[in-house]
């Protein structure tokens, strides 16, 4: 489980990343019922979701509450583009690019604002986003849906999307963590702490801020694909703007910027509540106070928990999960 | 031609002055303590839901002791968020803030579930949906009943800052903390009267829209969204602002929905939000904030 810590290497972490995606690919099917697959899928996407937040929200400390859009991006326009007669791959390819692209003619525009600013501006456009696919009846067929899509003719095939849903994000995860550990990240980072500082060491944070919001958007592109392949249709309730809340608890609790957050959140909010099903209300009332708790008192989140008890067995190095966040950033 | 028009104005100024109601509640917490309370919308679903499932339904309370009790109970609960949710997170980045109060938002909505149950609440009121005509146009006695409110509110308000001792240290905590500390202005206490009135403020919005709609846990959202908009449309900070902003979203969404397009006034509303956002990110009245591209 120490994912994050950079004291493994790539190689070791890509190891052990293959190794938990084909354990629960061989373990899952055996004690989950056909339901519980299913939600086990679609933590799986909701993890991808959250990957993606993790480069704008995690890494930048840009508060992006757009990934819900995205996702829908994602999904519409594989469905159209497979509908128009391109093949699956081309079909994905083009899907991804588009919502990269649609992520940078926002991240572009919105570099000056900050805060609540880019809260609401993301918000706004998440919004208007989901107007669309209810209201373009022509292209989106509005509130209705559109059904009975083919993607990879493994809609609805709980077991065998488990496996394609695990390599997708075996995929991602190792992704990011490459990113992160990479010059890359290590730009990244510096934006994060102290964006005065790193731009005066010759650091173009406007490029980066923009490549942060053209990854995630990516990511949630490619989780729209993925949502489309296991469910084989869409309708735009799936991608309505509230729901971009939760992805941002889900990165919260399980720690901004953290791969391992990011696999922790989203299971603790998509896939716990249905096995405690009794006490939903519950569930998700104690969920938003953890999220004030978590983001007060352990800004690294459960990630982090799990990271430091690792670091407590080996003593050495330090992840690059956020540790720090808490009390400088104001003054800067 | 004229009925319509004015109609749709009175319409849009009724639903802008629950708007400014929000808006007024996220600029003085703004003020204050520079905290965008992203929850402010909930606690319009709480005022409505204290109003009408507990003090309404359950204790059957003449109308005025109704509202009454409810604010009471809200600002309360407003001074409570101030310790909770606003001295833990003082120093925090702005990030963990906005954080902090969508969480509050998320535990609110379920805690408004477990309590009143998923089914929304109807309350009718004295007015129900008892219909006036003025200058020709009809429109809901409840629109005006909101309207007269925001007056009221807005006299009070004018009262409270201008008159009052109290308000005079509100005003000085607002324009800057520290300072207002060392003038010995117990500023802790100060910044949790003003949550308690930016909630109450939110709530009293509440009590006046449950009658036209139903009270749901999730009745906020869309409100605040609204609200926020208005804000920044106004100048985020400014009253001035979040009264006009308010009342101008209220009008512009009730005017495109009937002029334009019902089906894209989101799209056109937020739409024009964004372009306020670039090129005019201090809205109508406000102060300017920005970071270097």
């Amino acid at each position: 489980m120490a994912a994050d810590a950079s004291t493994l290497t790539m190689r070791t972490l890509a190891i052990l990343v293959i190794a938990t995606a084909i354990l629960c690919g061989l373990l899952l099917p055996r004690f989950l019922s056909v339901y519980y697959l299913q939600v086990a899928d679609v933590t799986l996407i909701n993890i991808l979701l959250v990957l993606g937040l993790n480069f704008i929200l995690g890494f930048g400390g840009q508060m992006s509450l757009a990934q819900c859009a995205f996702f829908g991006i994602g999904a519409y326009a594989f469905t159209l583009l497979q509908s128009a007669g391109m093949p699956v791959p081309v079909a994905a390819i083009g899907a991804i690019a588009l919502s990269a692209a649609v992520g940078m003619a926002l991240g572009w525009p919105t570099l000056r604002l900050k805060g609540h600013y880019l809260a609401l501006c993301t918000l706004a456009f998440a919004l208007i986003v989901e107007r669309l696919l209810v209201n373009w009846e022509g292209l989106t067929n509005g509130a209705n849906g559109i059904t009975a899509i083919p993607g990879i003719g493994l809609a609805g095939e709980n077991d065998k999307m488990l496996w394609v849903l695990l390599a997708v994000v075996a995929g991602a995860y190792l992704l990011q963590v490459w990113i992160a550990n990479g010059p890359l990240g290590l730009r990244i980072r510096a934006l994060r702490d102290d964006p005065l500082a790193a731009q005066a060491v010759g650091v173009d944070i406007s490029r980066l801020k923009i490549m942060l919001f053209v990854i995630s958007a990516a990511y949630g592109g490619l989780a729209g694909i993925c949502y489309v392949l296991l469910r084989g249709y869409i309708s735009p309730d799936v991608f309505s703007w509230q729901s971009t809340f939760s992805y941002l608890a889900m990165a919260v609790v399980g720690g901004l910027g953290s791969p391992l957050g990011a696999v922790l959140g989203a299971i603790l909010y998509t896939f716990v509540p249905e096995l405690l099903r009794f006490m939903q209300e519950y569930y998700f009332a104690v969920f938003g106070v953890m999220v004030i708790l978590v983001i007060t008192f352990l800004p690294t989140g459960l990630s982090g928990l799990v990271l430091s008890a690792f670091r407590g067995l080996r003593r050495r190095e330090k992840s690059y999960a956020r540790s720090d966040v808490t009390h400088h950033e104001r003054a800067a | 031609m004229l009925q319509t028009f004015i109609q749709i104005v009175l319409v849009g100024l009724a639903v802008g002055a629950a708007y400014a109601l929000v808006a007024l509640g996220y600029t003085l917490i703004w003020n204050a303590v520079s905290l965008v309370n992203f929850a402010q919308g909930d606690l319009v679903m709480l005022g409505a839901f204290v109003s009408v499932g507990w003090l309404a339904n359950r204790l059957g309370m003449p109308l005025w002791l109704n509202l009454v009790t409810m604010l009471v109970i809200l600002g309360l609960f407003g001074a409570g968020l101030a310790w909770g949710i606003y001295h833990p997170l003082r120093n925090a980045p702005q990030l963990s803030a906005i954080v902090a109060t969508l969480g509050l938002s998320m535990a609110l909505q379920n805690i408004a579930v477990i309590i009143w149950g998923p089914q929304p609440l109807n309350f009718a009121g004295p007015l129900g949906t008892t219909s006036v005509h003025l200058f020709g146009a009809t429109i809901y006695a409840q629109y005006l009943v909101i309207l007269a409110a925001l007056a009221a509110m807005m006299a009070i308000q004018h009262v409270l800052f201008r008159h009052t001792a109290l308000g005079r240290a509100m005003r000085a905590t607002a324009q800057d903390a520290e300072a207002a500390r060392l003038m010995g202005i117990p500023t802790a206490r100060i910044i949790a009267f003003i949550f308690a009135y930016a909630t109450m403020l939110a709530a009293l919005a509440g009590w006046l829209i449950a009658p036209l709609s139903y009270v749901s846990s999730d009745m906020g959202v869309n409100l605040s969204l609204r609200a926020f908009a208005a804000t920044i449309l106004g100048g985020f900070g400014s009253i001035p602002g979040a009264l006009i902003g308010g009342l101008a979203f209220g009008v512009i969404e009730s005017a495109g929905s009937f002029y334009i397009s019902s089906e894209y006034i989101d799209v056109i509303a937020f739409g024009v939000l964004i372009a306020v956002l670039m090129f005019r990110p201090q809205g109508i009245f406000g102060e300017l904030e920005l970071e270097r591209p």
